[in-house]
């Protein structure tokens, strides 16, 4: 089960007991209606025999409800695989029986079953409604196309009322989500779902939510499902701590409901436990509770082994074993000058350390944001905890780490600013534009998809730009919406001042709206700021956007003047089609093209400013800056040399032995101490070949910056490691002698 | 050798020459020189040819004992080195420190 599986299992069991109703078989006078009656109020023990009732009945689809309701999940699927193969144009018990492996985590037979149904009915609104939840479950579009097609056919369908609620709500339309519940609840005053839906807007708008939750237990004290349901609510919207409360709360009603022990467990590894995550998680798996996200979070616990975990006050930071000598003097540095940037910026202090965890296995990252909607692809920040992609973790040049680590910092500060109350557009676009405000050449460039987007006129008003991030209608408008949610910010700093951006954040913290705080803060409607600033947008872009389909066709008849080696006009070409779109510094630049073509006439200068261009435009491909850097050193510019290869750090540290080696050379020779000692420890701690000469050089950096003791430790490692090797020898003679010490 | 080693033992092929150390009598010979079993240990500093400088060094008469002083500190020096577990990390550290010094003084007399 995938992130809203809690809510999701909800809806689905809610649907479940819409069943229909087939007497017969030796059931006596039980069927599944009046089973799932009992077990809506919460009357298990009568719930539980009239399920057994249904276990003995001579129809295999009644026999199918019975071991469903009994969570003998086996026996149903098979009893329902009876069920259809003597009824081969039955659509009800394809509806029902897809609902059971949607609910046992098979989404793609699920869908495939409900697809059956509608091909025998394709007016079957509960088959309409499986294929919503299966949609649903990836926070996909379809969700409510299934949902509307399902209330087409059937208006009174109160599960589908309930499930359009939950997308509303999860689109942060509260006002929707209210209305769709209470349809819900005019149909069936005993829609569960749809009163936690109330309890929710309720409790997101920092109002008592006891109201609804009191009727909830009315009608059944036992349903753990409805706490559930508002702990999704809390988590998505940011609020960590309080959705695990909430879960504890649908727990304590329902020990045994184990979706929301599983998401129990995984919201408090999000808060950076691991006890009490490993038992709950465990309790679930042990139970038969294994979906995906179960199995992956303590697969993620047990390797959690192979980390080591750096501590201070500020800071607790797991790398994994085989990176964090190396990884660490980087990752460090970054977190500190991001807390001490923030700290300043946003004037406050967090209060207790922040935890950075870094996965050089992608898939361990990525159990971090199972359930969870948007991209989270380099990245993903719960409260006081973040977890990131290693730079390890990706091809090199695929991102830059210490820009995406500043972004999660800025989450770490905005969250803890607002108290959790921040509307997602907010807070990615403030961490998009702090990317590119730490260092320019940092952050993501405007790609082809998003000139498209802008072209098409896709991008969204802000005060719909959460449904960007959270129910994409068109692929790749997450990206687009992380770039618009960020120029938004670099708008509003450039018109009105920076500290306009903190001002709306204190407005969220108030529990102002965006229209609210846009208003507030920047005296204007969120109409009026969408039209003034797609104006400021399109002076900067729009020459780009404009020139899109030239440039398109211009970088392909470059490739081929490069292909045919045909410098003259690739050096003419190459300028033309960069200028038409300078931020295109992905696969395939101008740049590299035309720094081909100077280096092919031998003009190293004009090659080197046309990679410098690269450079400031945020290129980060290892080898081209690699390739600049040599390029910097041949024209006697090594300090310049230097900081290329000091870029290519927070790219790919991890593959760069030889960049570690060179960079530290430069720098002791250029009398930055500092940088050498950590560029030798970096050769080092990559594990050389040559171990004794990497650490007579740290050696040597040691010296060079009079820290004799530490010298002397690896001066006298290097000769343990080679005894007869003479510059280290000198060294140790040097290190010797007391004069030198003086 | 542990790249070649290594480079066999991924191709999963045989090595068609490998030289072994057996200098204990126990007709156990070793690939590399064993702390444990102290198989190979004594062959591991023989010299068997003199190269370059070392050549020259070792037919000067004068320098001949600062040779033989340089050999023994690099023996005392593996000594120490495969005896290391068997040690305080102290005096380890003391030792080598003194073998290293010394033998760094020996080698600055032979190059001048």
């Amino acid at each position: 089960m995938t992130r809203a599986k809690t809510t999701r299992a909800c809806f689905a069991a809610m649907a479940a007991a819409g069943a229909i109703l087939l007497g017969g078989g030796a059931a006596g006078a039980a069927t599944p209606d009046d089973c799932h009656a009992l077990s809506k109020h919460g009357r298990k023990a009568e719930a539980q025999t009239c399920y057994e009732l249904l276990t003995q009945a001579r129809d295999p689809y009644l026999r199918a409800e019975g071991f469903w309701g009994l969570q003998m999940y086996q026996d149903a699927n098979n009893a329902f695989r009876d069920a259809v193969a003597q009824s081969d144009h039955n659509a009800d018990y394809r509806v029902r029986w897809g609902l059971l492996l949607h609910e046992r985590f098979n989404n793609t037979d699920a869908e495939g079953l409900f697809k059956e149904a509608l091909a025998i009915d394709p007016k079957d609104a509960q088959a309409y409604l499986g294929m919503a939840l299966v949609s649903a479950d990836g926070f996909d579009n379809e969700a409510i196309e299934s949902t509307d097609r399902a209330l087409a056919l059937d208006p009174q369908l109160v599960e589908a009322h309930e499930l359009r609620a939950n997308l509303a709500l999860e689109d942060s339309d509260g006002a929707k989500a209210v209305a769709e519940s209470d349809e819900a609840l005019k149909i069936s005053p005993e829609a569960l779902n749809a009163m936690a839906i109330h309890a929710s807007v309720e409790i997101l708008a920092d109002r008592p939510p006891d109201a609804w939750l009191d009727k909830i237990r009315a009608v059944n004290p036992s349903y753990g499902e409805g706490y559930a349901i508002v702990a999704h609510f809390l988590v998505l919207n940011f609020r960590y701590e309080d959705g695990v409360a909430y879960y504890r709360k649908a727990i304590q009603a329902d020990p045994q409901l184990w979706p929301a022990r599983s998401e129990l467990g995984i919201n408090l590894m999000r808060l950076g436990q691991e006890d009490e995550p490993r038992q709950q998680l465990e309790m679930c798996y042990d139970n038969g509770y294994r979906n995906e996200a179960t199995v992956n979070s303590l697969r993620l616990l047990d390797s959690y082994k192979n980390f080591v975990t750096f501590k201070n006050q500020d800071i607790i930071l797991k790398l994994h074993k085989n990176e964090a000598d190396l990884l660490y003097p980087y990752v460090e540095a970054v977190i500190q000058d991001s807390i001490a940037a923030y700290e300043k910026k946003y004037q406050m202090k967090l209060q207790g350390p922040v935890q950075v965890e870094v996965y050089p296995d992608h898939e361990d990252f990525a159990v971090r944001t199972l359930g969870m909607p948007g991209l989270g692809a380099l990245g993903v920040t719960f409260g006081q905890v973040v977890a990131m992609d290693s730079p390890s973790a990706r091809k090199p040049g695929d991102f830059n780490w210490a820009s995406t680590l500043r972004h999660e910092m800025s989450h770490v500060f905005i969250l803890t600013a607002t108290n959790h109350r921040v509307p997602r557009w907010f807070t990615e676009g403030l961490a998009v534009h702090e990317e590119t405000e730490a260092d320019p050449e940092w952050g993501d460039r405007i790609t082809p998809d998003i000139i498209v987007a802008i072209h098409e006129k896709k991008l969204l008003p802000v005060e719909a730009l959460d449904t960007g991030f959270v129910r994409p209608e068109y692929p790749g408008q997450v990206i687009v919406s992380y770039y618009e949610a960020g120029r938004i910010c670099d708008y509003i700093q450039s018109r009105w001042g920076a500290s306009k951006l903190l001002d709306m954040v204190h407005s969220y913290a108030q529990l102002k709206t965006t229209p609210e705080a846009i208003q507030d803060n920047l005296g204007m409607s969120p109409e009026e700021f969408d039209k003034e600033f797609f104006v400021w947008l399109d002076k900067d872009v729009g020459k780009t956007v404009a020139n899109f389909d030239d440039w398109e066709k211009g970088l392909k008849e470059l490739v081929t003047l490069a292909r045919d080696k045909q410098y003259d006009d690739v050096l003419k070409k190459g300028e033309e089609v960069r200028q038409m779109y300078p931020d295109y510094v992905y696969d395939a630049n101008a740049y590299e093209f035309l720094a081909e073509a100077y280096l092919a006439k031998e003009n190293k200068q004009g090659a080197a400013t046309v990679l410098t261009e690269y450079e400031k435009m945020g290129g980060r491909s290892p080898d081209t800056l690699k390739e600049l850097a040599s390029l910097e050193e041949d024209l006697g510019e090594t300090k310049e040399a230097a900081a290329t290869l000091d870029r290519i750090n927070y790219i790919d540290p991890v593959n760069e032995e030889d960049v570690h080696r060179h960079l530290g050379d430069l720098w002791l020779a250029q009398n930055n101490y500092t940088g050498a000692i950590r560029e030798y420890g970096a050769v080092l701690a990559s594990h050389p070949q040559d171990k004794a000469s990497a650490q007579f050089n740290l050696a040597r950096a040691y010296f060079a910056a009079g820290q004799w003791d530490k010298a002397e430790a690896n001066v006298l490692e290097a000769l343990e490691a080679a005894p007869d090797y003479r510059p280290a020898q000198q060294l140790l003679l040097q290190l010797q002698d007391s004069n030198t010490r003086k | 050798m542990n790249k070649t080693n290594d480079f066999y033992d991924s191709q999963k092929r045989l090595a068609t020459e490998h030289a072994v150390f057996e200098d204990t009598g126990k007709n156990e010979p070793v690939r590399a020189p064993a702390t444990e079993t102290g198989e190979g240990l004594l062959l591991s500093t023989f010299t068997l040819i003199r190269l370059g400088s070392g050549r020259a060094i070792a037919s000067d008469p004068a320098k001949r004992e600062l040779l033989g002083k340089k050999e023994d500190l690099e023996q005392k020096i593996d000594a120490l080195k495969y005896g290391k577990a068997a040690m305080s990390e102290e005096d380890y550290k003391q030792q080598l420190t003194q073998a290293l010094v010394e033998l760094a003084k020996v080698q600055q007399e032979l190059d001048k």
